[in-house]
């Protein structure tokens, strides 16, 4: 256990400071149990919890959320259970609370968080919460106006609900794996951002539920599916089904009409004046180039200096230089892989070029724009170093989403919610965690 | 009473009624009933997020200019080819709208327009602030104008920044934002060139993170009472998803060393079956006995007192042994075995492999809806149901300016849509 004997900390403080001094997110006030677990589901509730509201994540030192001990990327995590990275990435602004959902004592404290509650979120397997008697036809008794969405790997209907998932069997199960990829090669594995695309979807799926009980009162149970979700991100590939009788081939970074529309080696990143010794940024540098026009690739020539290539015949046209996209490619590269990207992409766009830097980590951090929209938040987990993480996707102006804190220590609140939130007493606290409720 | 119970009385635009809604029903009105959202958008992101609101009930109004919105000309294109109605990605995001045609270097169009404007809930667009400027539709101008209306926009770079009026294109934004750098990376750190996931998946996060901003700001409408401007940058939107490991890129030291395994990640990856590919992680225990007790109980796999050895402990020879016997089967029996067994797998489906499976058609995620010019086809659903709401009957992709006169016809007066034409208004 580590909840602690006085049920303060500051993370508890920091939530209600912050939020009371600032303008409100569009959902404070508003309470959500958090049952969800690994990328696509925390991250699916931390976008609530960014718009405002209270999640109360239900963690269990019996069944650790696999986010604070090993990630599909990197294998193990050498560190603590409060000091995986991974785990503060999808979970900022939550409270945990620590509860054995098997024990009686823990499933009466959810039924007493459900009548507080708008909302819960679980991304278990169809039926896991039911068997626990926690799902929505049970949480409703308590609560008929509570939103829950439940996002499993396939949906809970269907012959495939009881399967299981992660990101990359989400986006081979929906086509994108299919899709993406060079036009040579096999199909590529995708990674978590697929889990948080799916998260994506869920979170919107709840907020429709939030916004749909504003207006109706009513309450109800949303049931999601997370390969669904990609495949709902590749609309247009499923038309070319019907409507031309194939399937769409991958196209790696090409483009079905455009050339040059590539990514192109450079010399560095940056110009050499820019690598100091603070810098974190990579060396080696990429640069995406896309033409749509004559006009396009005139200015890309006269940029380059590859000037003769704008008389070339087979380059005089958009149809020309598609279909010779092949031998373009090295003379593109001849001059790029002697630049810089940053510097080369703001030179190409300066003359109306398509362009940009294919960035990744540190230089995205260090980029102007990104810092002249408010740059990375910083955040301190308690156990581990100080980090910056990249700002909610959405600027509100009146209401706006926030960063408030780290993700929480395994349990950081289990007093804060039991003695404050629900009132319970000290004497009910310890019977509870004397029973083992809230291992 | 919120401001939704009483827009657009006398234009005859919003079926929806006056009274609160009736909470008996056993299923209520569709989500957004007697919504009225404007669009002025074109391709992928902004279409996409109208779309979604679209297509749960939203009267949606896209505004179109004389040439159409530019997904209309983009490739592959259904019979007949090449046509204004028939692309697919016009298709893909536009369904349950109408379309109004308006030649917005008119200022009686721009004058109509704001009149659209101020009439809908929500504006959804995806031009830059000097582009809304010259239409005179500067976000602070129209929050201010109409403090009920949410100003919704999906730009690359954002409506505050240098970055703003950048010229760039779906492919520079995915590797402008990280994305596509996630991918390779996620394939091993120096395998190659960043890479852009494929169809348009980068470009829908923005319409994504749109659609969930505005539902956000209907919500904070409901609850204050006033709308607000939404700012999306779908480069933001897209690196958003990569949280995770931009951070770990960022504040740890560079990415973490590759795991053993081939194919993908420390726990499993792509394995080639007889007939395609699938994929398979394995990160619980559980779930690598799972693998295991589906191929059989390999000797291998166990050490010398029997028990299971860990997968990052096997490294590539398990990676062989593996491969060997997903090569010696088809993706469905390896699929089934491991799921069987709880270990986590998925066939590599072609998008017309999804579209037939049995999961899909059960759950009828894709619907099939009827277009005048082109044939019928399956167009995917909202990856959820809500189980309180009833669905929208959604409808195809409208015709170009076939709402304009309907639409357009009160704001007209003393013109007649006829008269409007002839002057260059409306198309």
């Amino acid at each position: 256990m580590t909840t602690t004997s006085n049920g303060q900390n500051g993370h508890n403080g920091l939530h209600g400071l912050l939020r009371a001094a600032d303008r409100p997110g569009p959902l404070s006030g508003k309470r959500i149990i958090d049952f969800t677990w690994a990328w696509a589901g925390p991250y699916g509730a931390m976008q609530l919890a960014l718009l405002g509201a209270e999640l109360i994540k239900i963690e269990s030192a019996t069944r650790i959320d696999h986010s604070r001990q090993r990630s599909l990327a990197m294998g193990s995590f050498k560190g603590g259970v409060n000091q995986a990275p991974m785990f503060n990435e999808v979970n900022l602004n939550k409270y945990s609370i620590q509860l054995n959902l098997k024990m009686e004592g823990a499933k009466q404290v959810i039924r007493d968080l459900a009548r507080t509650a708008d909302g819960a979120i679980d991304n278990f397997r169809p039926g896991i919460l039911e068997k626990l008697g926690l799902g929505y036809d049970d949480l409703r008794q308590f609560n008929p106006e509570i939103v829950m969405v439940s996002a499993s790997a396939l949906g809970a209907t269907g012959p495939e609900r009881n399967y299981t998932g992660y990101a990359p069997t989400f986006a081979a199960l929906s086509g994108l794996s299919y899709l993406s990829g060079e036009p040579q090669e096999p199909p590529v594995m995708m990674g978590g951002s697929i889990d948080l695309r799916a998260g994506t979807t869920a979170a919107m799926a709840m907020l429709a539920g939030f916004h749909y009980h504003a207006r109706t009162g009513r309450g109800q149970f949303i049931d999601a599916s997370s390969s669904e979700a990609i495949g709902m991100h590749i609309a247009e590939e499923f038309l070319h089904v019907d409507l031309l009788g194939s399937d769409g081939e991958r196209i790696g970074n090409g483009h079905r009409a455009y050339a040059p529309h590539d990514v192109f080696r450079c010399a560095s990143m940056r110009a050499p004046e820019a690598y100091t010794d603070e810098h974190k940024g990579a060396r080696s540098g990429w640069i995406a180039i896309a033409c749509r026009s004559d006009d396009e690739w005139a200015s890309l020539c006269e940029c380059s200096g590859l000037d003769h290539l704008k008389e070339d015949p087979r380059f005089r046209t958009g149809l020309k230089r598609w279909k010779h996209r092949a031998e373009l490619k090295p003379m593109i590269e001849a001059w790029t892989s002697e630049q810089s990207a940053v510097e080369t992409a703001e030179a190409l766009r300066a003359v109306g070029v398509p362009a940009a830097a294919s960035v990744w980590g540190s230089d995205i951090h260090h980029s102007e724009n990104f810092r002249e929209r408010g740059g990375a938040i910083r955040v301190r987990p308690p156990e581990t170093h100080l980090r910056q993480v990249l700002p909610p996707p959405w600027k509100l102006s009146e209401t706006p989403a926030e960063i408030v804190s780290p993700a929480p220590r395994l349990g950081e609140d289990t007093d804060y919610v039991l003695g404050r939130m629900l009132g319970y007493d000290r004497d009910t606290i310890d019977a509870l965690a004397r029973e083992g409720a809230l291992e | 009473m919120s401001r939704w119970h009483c827009v657009l009385d006398c234009r005859g635009m919003s079926s929806y009624s006056s009274e609160p809604l009736d909470a008996s029903d056993e299923l209520g009105p569709p989500l957004l009933d007697g919504l009225v959202v404007v669009e002025l958008a074109e391709e992928v992101a902004g279409p996409f997020a109208a779309r979604l609101l679209a297509d749960a009930g939203a009267e949606t109004i896209k505004i179109e200019l004389p040439q159409g919105d530019a997904s209309r000309r983009m490739a592959p294109f259904a019979e007949p080819s090449p046509h204004r109605e028939t692309s697919t990605s016009w298709l893909a995001y536009n369904t349950s709208k109408r379309s109004v045609v308006l030649d917005l270097e008119n200022c009686s169009a721009r004058r109509l327009l704001q009149n659209l404007v101020a009439q809908a809930d929500v504006f959804v667009t995806d031009r830059t602030p000097a582009q809304l400027a010259q239409l005179d539709l500067s976000p602070d101008e129209l929050r201010e104008r109409y403090p009920q209306l949410i100003i919704a926009a999906v730009t690359p770079f954002g409506l505050m920044g240098s970055a703003a009026e950048w010229p760039s294109t779906a492919l520079t934004r995915a590797h402008a934002s990280g994305s596509a750098a996630g991918v390779r990376r996620n394939l091993g750190a120096d395998t190659g060139a960043p890479l852009m996931a494929g169809a348009k998946v980068h470009e829908a996060d923005g319409g994504m993170a749109l659609a969930l901003a505005v539902w956000s700001a209907l919500i904070a409408r409901e609850r204050f009472g006033h709308g607000q401007i939404v700012d999306v940058a779908s480069t933001e939107a897209m690196m958003n998803m990569d949280r995770v490991d931009i951070s770990i890129a960022h504040n740890d030291g560079g990415p973490p060393a590759r795991p053993p395994t081939k194919g993908g990640s420390a726990f499993g990856g792509r394995l080639e079956c007889s007939d395609g590919h699938l994929i398979a992680v394995t990160p619980q225990s559980h779930q690598w006995a799972g693998l295991i007790k589906s191929m059989g109980d390999p000797s291998w796999a166990y050490d010398d007192e029997g028990n299971l050895v860990d997968r990052l402990e096997l490294g590539e020879d398990a990676s062989d042994a593996i491969e060997h016997w997903a090569g010696a089967h088809t993706r469905d029996e390896v699929f089934r075995a491991l799921q069987e067994n709880s270990a986590p797998a998925g066939p590599v489906l072609r998008p017309s492999e999804v579209m037939n499976s049995e999961q899909m058609q059960v759950r009828e995620f894709f619907d099939r809806l009827e277009h005048p010019l082109v044939e019928s086809a399956r167009y995917p659903q909202f990856a959820a149901r809500w189980n309180g709401a009833r669905r929208v009957q959604r409808t195809a992709a409208p015709l170009f300016g076939s709402s304009t006169a309907e639409i357009t016809r009160p704001h007209l007066e003393p013109w007649s849509p006829a008269q409007a034409r002839r002057a260059g208004v409306i198309r």
